[in-house]
């Protein structure tokens, strides 16, 4: 029994040592670093252009001013997006007074999702549109941008609804690099998300 | 979600529902053929055709006993009954 016991608490210890390192030290750039000219570059969002719920133009810039939390989805969705979108609901409430965040949710339907739709939706969930943009636009467009928040998403004929993706969500800061993200399918992963929002914005208060 | 109180209007509350109350008979075809809106809304509840009477059943009697809620358990019978009428 002592012989299980030793490794399993070592794990314990190892586990617990992680927990703390990761919220003391600064959070990681995920994704792959590119080098151009000698100089090492993060990942970072491409440049995009989407219109959201109420036909306005969400681009880079609509964002370079703020962090935002993001995840993709569609309206129509009988599986996973209702549990992910009431964790972003969760973040929602937490941060939608504070005004350094935003919240964009990309829809990968947009044959269904159009600028109205999303915009009831929006209204049915009875949030700030000028806090929370919901996106639509070119489908292929929304799909590669899936990609670079390193999303699985695709279109599947088997799947509930007709596309298959994961229920990830993603934290991004000013510049455009994805610094943090959680299973928006899980209560306890995003638990952990709102402390590496708060550490996120506490790098801007220097 | 677990906690049946759905998703602000998006889905709406299982909790307590007058809906619930007022349209017991309709459930099971509900369940089987989901529910258009109004043209205007585009928002819709998926029917589920795969599901058994037997399935339909325990849904109902589940919905309907959880959360608080404290309505009459739907025998299969009366699953039936309700489902010969769906149009």
């Amino acid at each position: 029994m002592k012989k299980i016991l030793i490794p399993i608490c070592a794990i314990l210890l190892f586990a617990q040592g992680c927990k703390q390192e990761t919220i003391s030290k600064e959070l990681p750039f995920l994704g792959r670093t590119t080098e151009i000219n000698g100089e090492k570059k993060n990942h970072t969002i491409p440049a995009f252009a989407f219109v959201n719920q109420d036909s306005i133009i969400i681009n880079n810039e609509s964002l370079q001013d703020y962090i935002y939390i993001t995840d993709f989805f569609f309206t129509s969705c009988p599986s996973i997006c209702p549990k992910v979108m009431k964790q972003m609901l969760r973040l929602y409430d937490k941060y939608k007074d504070d005004d350094r965040v935003k919240f964009v949710s990309y829809t990968i339907d947009p044959k269904r999702d159009t600028q109205a739709q999303l915009k009831l939706y929006a209204n049915n969930l009875g949030v700030d549109h000028n806090k929370w943009y919901f996106l639509t636009g070119d489908k292929d467009a929304l799909l590669d941008m899936a990609d670079d928040y390193f999303i699985v998403a695709y279109e599947d004929a088997d799947s509930p609804g007709g596309f298959d993706h994961s229920g990830k969500i993603i934290l991004v800061d000013k510049k455009g690099h994805v610094r943090a993200f959680c299973e928006g399918t899980e209560e306890e992963s995003v638990d952990g998300f709102f402390p590496q929002v708060d550490q996120l914005l506490a790098t801007y208060d220097q | 979600m677990e906690d049946g109180t759905g998703l602000e209007k998006v889905i709406p509350s299982l909790v307590n529902s007058d809906y619930l109350k007022l349209n017991q008979k309709e459930l099971p075809c509900l369940i089987r053929h989901g529910l258009e809106m109004p043209k205007d809304s585009m928002l819709f509840m998926p029917g589920n055709k795969k599901l058994t009477a037997f399935e339909i059943s325990n849904i109902i009697n589940y919905i309907n006993t959880a959360w608080g809620n404290d309505e009459p358990v739907q025998n299969i019978n009366a699953i039936n009954a309700g489902l010969n009428t769906c149009l």
